[in-house]
């Protein structure tokens, strides 16, 4: 078992099986031996670290990504955007979560959650306009109506125009 | 010509409005409602817990904030007239993307696209996103 302390200060304990599936805390393990001090994750809250968990649990025992096969799988990860259903009933979570979810996977690495995530996001903004981009996503616009017709015909880099 | 100093000697203070204080600035001018009734403190901190308890919760900024390798991990899997629409967002959005460094995204999200043919080495990216997918006519014809 292993004690993992969140940011506010909420202990956990966890299948070393489970939380291995965290490539950060895996290889920390592993330089640091058996102990029984918990880990401290000072960037993730007990709320995001309970949803990390279930994920991990469910997925535990799942062949993980090993790093040499990381070229291939990237680009077939890359292509496809379908979310398994336990998954997308797992990250349907309020904007907030989700976000809050891809920082940890992020940070924990933890590839196949951190996909998940993303692929979610970018499904959001899949075949949205401009405007209901921003609406989505609570984001302000601030071009002028000028700049706005302007910059629909201005596609080049900005450092050639 | 008049110097920086003249040009503002009327104003009687200068206070730097920003997206944490702006509330109170407007408040302390009279705030939001009609010119003729007064608002009260009471008004304003009972605006305020609300606005910023729903700025809060709605502050999905966040998007933008993330960083930027998973802002690119999450455009990686869009399509190229998506990054178009998303640089057409904000400003923010738009420096990111039009930056030659963000090529890698916009070759991604062509590469989702099947049989897409490949950008021409004299046209950049986002030109052949937006020649492949834009709605609108590229070249200046008598219709448009």
């Amino acid at each position: 078992m292993v004690h993992l302390v969140t940011s506010d200060n909420v202990e956990f304990v966890v299948d070393k099986e489970v939380v291995e599936r965290s490539v950060l805390i895996k290889n920390m393990l592993e330089d640091v031996g058996e102990t029984d001090q918990s880990i401290p994750l000072a960037n993730v809250s007990s709320a995001v670290l309970r949803k990390v968990i279930e994920y991990c649990e469910h997925h535990r025992g799942e062949p993980l990504p090993s790093a040499d096969a990381d070229q291939n799988q990237d680009e077939t990860r890359k292509r496809t955007t379908d979310i398994s259903e336990w998954d997308q009933k797992f990250i349907t979570v309020d904007q907030e979560m989700l976000f809050e979810i891809i920082l940890a996977a992020n940070y924990l690495d933890i590839k196949s959650l951190l996909d998940v995530g993303c692929k979610t996001v970018a499904n959001m903004i899949k075949g949205k306009t401009p405007d209901e981009i921003r609406r989505l996503f609570n984001i302000v616009n601030d071009f002028t109506p000028e700049e706005e017709a302007q910059i629909k015909k201005e596609n080049e880099w900005a450092e050639d125009r | 010509m008049h110097s920086d100093e003249e040009f503002l000697g009327h104003i009687t203070k200068k206070i730097k409005i920003t997206a944490n204080n702006g509330w109170e600035h407007v408040f302390a001018r009279g705030g939001i409602k009609s010119r003729f009734t007064k608002t009260t403190a009471v008004d304003a901190t009972e605006f305020l817990k609300n606005y910023r308890q729903r700025a809060q919760k709605q502050s999905l900024e966040i998007l933008i904030s993330l960083p930027l390798d998973i802002l690119f991990e999450i455009f990686g899997r869009l399509l190229p007239l998506d990054l178009l629409h998303l640089s057409r967002t904000t400003k923010a959005l738009r420096s990111v993307l039009m930056h030659r460094s963000s090529t890698t995204v916009w070759m991604a999200a062509r590469s989702n696209v099947k049989g897409m043919p490949a950008c021409a080495d004299d046209m950049s990216e986002p030109v052949h996103a937006s020649l492949a997918f834009d709605m609108h006519c590229h070249t200046k014809c008598a219709q448009c």
